[in-house]
């Protein structure tokens, strides 16, 4: 299947003009594969960690979303252990004016505002309203533990 | 006894079996007065045709004892040899004829009662001729066989009467039995099995003699040939296949209930509702999440409202004054002035077959969200010259930030449908270069602290939303060339 021309000109976006604190490659043997690295926010628990994620663009992308996932442990209310991330954007909010790049955007903005009303991991979220300060002293550590290069 | 057959000839009748002496009755049945009749031979005797067996007490009332008859000694299976090096013995056996022509066969089989047929300590089963002992009794076998082994198919060794047979090779032990309604066969292989071993106490053991068990007996039964170096195999290695033994032993299906096993399988421990692992679980929970990944989203556009949507041609200022070009924000294609696109009701255009094969999943506009179908109606409520003025009123609207019909989407779909209505309500109409996006360089910061980039939740429906800045950023909204104000790259 022929790769639609849409996905390389994001593609050559991307490498042409990258965003700061983010970086997208497609692996060479699947175009639509991309190794995803996001620079935590400043200002947030996740800052100063660099975060690993896997991008997939589906078959009927961009009619249907791109597939992301973590694959850097992450402490956050909306982001669970397999990785899996809560965002609307991802879901039933996706437009096919989207791009990889807002996405990315997106999800990078997502790590500075976690929003544990609206939980993908539950117990992260609990914890993240009953003691705030502990939650995000943990989400420090575990940055410091798993997302530091 | 010869000189006395000799003697008197005796006359058989083909109809009704009955027998007479020729002297007394001459060549014509007395009993049915049939004349197909036969004379007796010693060299022929059309009884065995019949397979008559005389009974074994001949009437006192016949004068002359009955001449022995030749199968009356005969045991069937004399000859045929043994090769089941544990042949049931038989005992009191009995042959009583039942009727002319029928023979009824009693018997018990003195069988010892060891799970892999090596001559154990013999249980003699209850001399008992009633069929439902001997099938509960051979039931409690094959169970045994069934609990040590696999059910094979045809096997040999099979006898009548409803008896269990075993057949003995290296390592292996064959079983097989039928009965009245019922038949097995079942293979055993000893090198897996382990038989019920008493315990020898002068005798030095391998220290980990297994002995037959209800555990073992079970996880056989459920699992199959297991492995002794390792647990059961579902619970070795989730990512094999069930029956992917590596050791040495035969393969086959499960014993029993192979549907059972993948409950046991971590990698597959769901049947049907139910999942028995947190790896199911997510697993399923993310077919979910799949599956209604567009689950909340606005529901298609019907064809009539999507073939409604007005084509337009490219003009000059629907393309970046600098560059000249435009693109379709779905397809990414460049456009030219004088293309044909699709405008949406809400101003905003795209190649038709793009935003056409997303509005018959969606009916939201690739860019402000604003559901066609209502946008339609909402226009045509008001009066067709709005929507014509659109365009030109584009204009007029830049610079002017409105509430973002973006931002409202998010909500419900009542709340959004109040923003589409506002949107259209507004004294300018929703075009993309309208909604007074923020600078390019809008900064990071403000971005983060809207923290409204993720759902209902924290979206204030007057604020821009998120994703929409960043198509301010980065996305290039279809009209915003035509919008000085918006810098779209």
């Amino acid at each position: 299947m022929a790769l639609p021309k849409r996905i390389i000109k994001e593609t050559e976006r991307l490498m042409a003009e990258p965003v700061p604190g983010i970086t997208a490659v497609p692996h060479e043997e699947n175009l639509r594969y991309f190794d995803v690295t996001v620079d935590g926010p400043s200002q947030s628990p996740y800052e100063g960690g660099t975060f690993k994620l896997e991008l997939f663009l589906p078959d009927d992308y961009p009619m249907t979303p791109p597939k992301v996932r973590f694959l850097t442990k992450i402490y956050h209310p909306n982001i669970d252990r397999l990785g899996r991330i809560c965002l609307d954007v991802l879901k039933s909010n996706w437009s096919p004016a989207l791009q990889i790049r807002t996405i990315l955007l997106s999800i990078q903005a997502l790590l500075g505002a976690p929003n544990p009303d609206d939980p993908l991991a539950n117990d992260v979220a609990q914890r993240w309203k009953e003691d705030q300060n502990a939650a995000i002293q943990t989400a420090r550590e575990w940055t410091a533990q798993y997302a530091k290069v | 006894m010869d000189s006395h057959d000799r003697q008197r000839e005796l006359v058989f009748c083909h109809q009704c079996s009955d027998e007479w002496y020729r002297d007394e009755h001459g060549l014509t049945c007395p009993a049915c007065h049939s004349e197909f009749t036969e004379v007796i031979e010693p060299d022929h005797d059309p009884r065995e045709d019949q397979l008559q067996i005389p009974a074994d007490d001949p009437p006192e009332s016949v004068p002359p004892p009955l001449p022995p008859h030749p199968l009356r000694d005969h045991n069937p299976w004399a000859n045929i040899p043994d090769h089941e090096d544990d042949g049931p013995p038989l005992n009191r056996l009995q042959w009583q004829s039942s009727g002319p022509g029928r023979v009824h066969i009693t018997g018990t089989f003195v069988r010892p009662f060891s799970p892999n047929g090596s001559p154990g300590a013999r249980s003699p089963q209850p001399n008992n001729t009633d069929p439902f002992s001997m099938l509960a009794a051979n039931f409690g076998q094959m169970m045994q066989s069934i609990a040590a082994g696999q059910v094979q198919g045809p096997g040999h060794g099979a006898m009548g009467g409803g008896a269990g047979a075993g057949a003995g090779g290296p390592g292996v032990s064959v079983r097989s039995g039928h009965g009245p309604g019922y038949a097995w066969t079942s293979r055993t292989s000893s090198a897996r099995l382990t038989p019920l071993t008493p315990r020898n106490a002068n005798q030095p053991q391998p220290p980990d003699v297994p002995v037959d068990d209800l555990q073992r007996i079970l996880s056989e039964t459920l699992f199959g040939p297991m492995n002794p170096h390792g647990p059961g195999p579902g619970l070795r290695d989730p990512s094999r296949g069930l029956d992917d033994h590596d050791g040495p032993f035969p393969r086959g299906p499960p014993p029993l209930l192979g549907f059972l096993l993948p409950l046991l399988n971590p990698a597959n421990a769901a049947h049907g509702d139910a999942v028995y692992t947190q790896e199911a679980f997510d697993r399923i929970l993310s077919q979910l999440m799949e599956q209604n990944n567009m689950g909340n989203a606005p529901g298609p556009a019907s064809a009539e409202s999507i073939s409604e949507l007005p084509k337009i041609k490219i003009t000059k200022d629907m393309v970046d004054p600098k560059t000249g070009q435009a693109d379709c924000s779905i397809c990414m294609e460049d456009v030219e002035v004088g293309g044909e696109v699709t405008r949406l009701w809400c101003g905003h255009w795209f190649h038709g077959e793009c935003v056409g094969s997303w509005l018959r999943e969606h009916d939201s506009c690739p860019q402000c969200r604003m559901g066609i179908t209502q946008a339609r109606d909402q226009a045509q409520g008001r009066s067709g010259a709005n929507v014509d003025a659109t365009a030109t009123a584009s204009t007029a609207a830049n610079g002017a930030p409105q509430p973002s019909p973006w931002s409202g989407r998010r909500t419900s779909s009542s709340a959004s449908q109040q923003n589409a209505a506002s949107g259209v309500n507004s004294p300018s109409p929703a075009i993309p270069g309208a909604f007074g996006y923020p600078e390019a360089n809008a900064d990071e910061q403000s971005r983060r602290q809207s923290g409204s980039q993720r759902s209902s939740h924290s979206r204030e429906g007057s604020t821009p939303g998120f994703a929409e800045r960043v198509r301010g950023l980065f996305g290039r909204g279809s009209n915003s060339n035509s919008n000085p104000n918006s810098d779209h790259r």
